[in-house]
């Protein structure tokens, strides 16, 4: 079984979609449990390529399509693990936008794909998103973090607004902030008192499992 | 910009222009190559662009009663540089009477010299015949006795992000006389164009305090340009400058944040002539005077129209220099920088987009990236031997974009770096003559190009997504068009790096297109070429201004399409199929 694990987490990481898919269907049929094969086989192999990504052994579209892949044998694996009545983890949410002003949605959208497949509940509002709109979905959607993308310096002040308005709206601490973008710098996030900031797609995953920790 | 809707077609020669409502017949003229005679440069005031309408409706203007009969206005009889077109119209030129004229020799074409500054006897009365009177179109600009009349000249300049650069023009023969490049003052506020605005709304006056950085930066060119070429600032009697929407918003005093967020619009986007003396928008400052240009105190400062925020008056002097425009077969002009304009033109129209490509290409966010300034490994060959070109010869000090390139380019032909950008690892790679040059630092591989020089897995992976963002604004804007790589005739690679980099490791990494190694061509700094075409000729000038009617702009941030190609341009091209 472990040894499956492995295969599944080996195709994940050369992005073999067909591969993956097969080690999945084999590790439910021999009965491995839903929990894991999404935990030990996917979530790991995507943190692991998070890992390469960051020394950059691995590279963008790689992420994208292994994110892709996930996507397909977790829908595999969602109806036995409905069956299985084994506790699910819990699931956190993550509100995600790229802030008024701004245009560029590739990072943040990366963010996302990571996000999900460790097993975050990621609603995204888009592009160019006013400040009452982020306030008004983190009222309604409650999630425990909020990430604010920016790539310019001139959108930048609207991650700072935005965390202000959140505190003005009563939502904080309770909502975590954390900040991203080209421009954006550990510094900045400390300075406009957002929780946390990362330089990349698969830093943020990792800082986002540290604050809901 | 609107697209041009009007055709005009001269006889005898047949030429035809498409033109927006309201361009003169003598812009329409210059637009299609056909020659009217103007000394005055289209004031109004020589009457020589006579000409006759044979079909369509032309108004006539006030001025064309000083030159020409009612019988004449009746039988179709027009000036041309005061004719607006509202409707299709056909006009019969007559044969331009011959004059002698210096000729520059353009990148595409030859330039006849016939600038806006003129020389001319004074008109009797006043002081009488031994005084000269030196105009800037309709501007007098100084009246100086017949014996001590100068040697005219102007100033072209490039207003860049980074650097400003500068053309010392004689205006009688046409001859460059200095030229010299400085570093933008306005770099002390922040490298590139964003962070210039945020800096600009960071304090009050902030957009004015840029302002006086890029006068001080282009006072302390003039003077050098004057020194090395012996010219008296003095003599400068125009200046005409492209350069990027948000330093030409800056130039003018205006605050340029509009530029920098969505919708990214530009404040102002026609050319404006201002005085030298006194550069601001009037309609935006009303009052206050704005800095001066140390050249003649009556001089004429001119700048060139904007496409867009991120396609400005340097991409339209580029398009200008290229000729790209009027040509009919299609050719691509890429500027490669910081933001990198991409511009396909064919058969009257240009379709241009700006990608985001960052600092890579300029040494930027690269380990042991530079500039390329003395000490840069400029070229990189990896064969038995491991030859580097370094600019100034001595010791390598790190990898300027063109060695940055070359060395990325050599890693894949040698077999070091697979389509994906990834670096083997020494253990995957026994057997390769270069494979004991891998190393591992920080964590992460690299390959040792010298002693203390190293290209990083990361480095790569910069340099693959500066590609990716140019790639992607290339695919999109030739899909925009229906035009296959194939098809194109010629790609212009501008500016300074485009001119280091060497054609096959450009395609190699799908930098430009798959197009025969033949057609790509460095042409330097375009900008300058551009800006110094209009400051030696009023109809080069009217060409180039009429370039923003011809133009469409594809923006490319929230372009649906941008992501996916972006993504899929990371993945470098097939070896095989580059041969």
């Amino acid at each position: 079984m472990d040894e499956l694990l492995a295969d599944l987490r080996q195709a994940i990481l050369t992005q073999d979609e067909n591969g993956a898919l097969e080690v999945t269907r084999s590790l439910l049929e021999s009965g491995e449990s839903p929990r894991a094969i999404l935990e030990s086989g996917l979530a790991e192999a995507m943190l692991e390529l998070g890992r390469r990504w960051k020394c950059g052994e691995a590279f963008l579209p790689e992420v994208v399509v292994a994110a892709d892949i996930f996507a397909r044998c977790s829908e595999l694996v969602e109806p036995a693990l409905l069956e299985s009545q084994e506790a699910r983890a819990p699931s956190f949410r993550l509100v995600l936008a790229t802030v008024q002003g701004d245009l560029h949605d590739l990072g943040k959208n990366i963010v996302g794909a990571m996000a999900k497949t460790v097993g975050f509940d990621v609603h995204d509002l888009g592009k160019n998103v006013p400040v009452d709109q982020i306030v008004d979905a983190a009222r309604e959607l409650k999630p425990c973090i909020v990430g604010l993308s920016a790539l310019l310096t001139t959108t930048m002040p609207q991650q700072k607004n935005a965390v202000a308005a959140l505190e003005d709206a009563g939502l904080r601490p309770e909502v975590k902030v954390i900040v991203g973008g080209a421009p954006v710098t550990q510094e900045w996030a400390d300075e406009i008192g957002a929780d946390g900031y990362a330089p990349d797609a698969a830093s943020a995953t990792e800082l986002a499992l540290f604050l809901i920790d | 910009m609107g697209s041009p809707e009007l055709r005009v077609r001269f006889q005898p020669s047949g030429q035809e222009a498409r033109v927006a409502p309201g361009t003169t017949l003598l812009a329409a003229a210059h637009w299609a190559g056909t020659t009217v005679d103007s000394t005055c440069g289209g004031y109004g005031t020589c009457g020589l662009c006579r000409l006759r309408v044979l079909e369509g409706d032309v108004p006539a203007s006030p001025e064309d009663s000083q030159h020409i009969s009612r019988d004449e206005l009746a039988d179709g009889w027009r000036l041309a540089c005061r004719a607006e077109l509202e409707g299709d119209t056909v006009c019969q030129v007559p044969a331009p009477a011959e004059h002698p004229r210096s000729v520059v020799e353009g990148i595409q074409r030859a330039i006849a010299v016939e600038p806006r500054v003129r020389i001319e006897e004074l008109e009797s009365g006043g002081e009488g015949g031994d005084a000269k009177a030196i105009v800037c179109g309709s501007w007098q600009i100084d009246v100086i006795a017949n014996d001590r009349v100068p040697q005219p000249f102007g100033v072209a300049l490039d207003l860049g992000t980074s650097t400003v650069a500068g053309a010392l023009v004689d205006l009688v023969d046409g001859t460059i006389v200095a030229a010299a490049s400085i570093v933008n003052g306005q770099v002390a506020a922040g490298a590139d164009v964003i962070s210039r605005a945020a800096y600009a709304r960071s304090r009050p006056g902030g957009a004015l305090e840029l302002q006086g950085m890029a006068v001080d930066t282009m006072n302390q060119l003039v003077a050098r340009l004057g020194v090395a070429a012996s010219v008296f600032p003095g003599n400068v009697y125009e200046c005409v400058v492209a350069g990027n929407s948000i330093m030409l918003h800056l130039l003018l005093g205006v605050d340029p944040y509009p530029l920098s967020v969505a919708p990214f619009e530009t404040v102002f986007d026609e050319p404006l002539d201002v005085a030298a003396a006194d550069l601001r928008v009037d309609t935006v400052a009303k009052d206050r005077r704005g800095p001066q240009l140390a050249i003649h105190p009556q001089a004429r400062l001119q700048s060139f129209p904007m496409i867009g925020a991120y396609a400005g008056g340097d991409t339209v002097a580029g398009l200008h220099a290229t000729d790209i425009v009027r040509g009919d077969r299609p050719r691509l002009l890429i500027d490669l920088g910081t933001n990198t304009e991409v511009a396909l033109g064919y058969d009257g129209r240009v379709v241009v987009a700006s990608a985001p490509a960052g600092p890579a290409f300029e040494g930027g966010g690269v380990r042991c990236g530079m500039a390329a300034v003395e000490g840069a490994v400029a070229r990189v060959k990896l064969g038995p031997a491991i030859e580097l070109e370094v600019i100034g010869g001595g010791a390598p000090r790190g990898l300027c974009g063109s060695g940055l390139v070359d060395a990325v380019a050599e890693l894949r032909w040698a077999g070091l770096l697979d389509r994906s950008g990834r670096l083997g690892s020494a253990e995957e790679l026994t057997g390769n003559p270069l494979a004991d040059r891998l190393e591992e630092i920080e964590g992460a591989r690299a390959f040792r190009l010298a002693e203390g020089i190293y290209i990083g897995q990361r480095d790569i992976r910069e340099l693959q997504s500066a590609i990716a963002a140019v790639a992607a604004a290339v695919r999109i804007v030739l899909g925009h068009e229906k035009v296959e790589p194939h098809e194109l005739a010629d790609v212009y690679l501008a500016g300074s790096f485009g001119a280091a980099l060497d054609p096959r490791s450009a395609r190699s990494l799908g930098l430009v297109p798959p197009v025969s190694e033949n057609a790509v061509r460095g042409v330097g700094n375009a900008a300058i070429e551009g800006a110094k075409a209009a400051l030696l000729s009023f109809r080069e000038r009217e060409v180039a201004f009429q370039i923003p009617f011809h133009t469409e702009y594809l923006e490319l941030s929230g372009h649906p399409d941008f992501n996916d190609t972006f993504m899929a341009a990371m993945t470098f091209p097939d070896l095989e199929g580059l041969g």
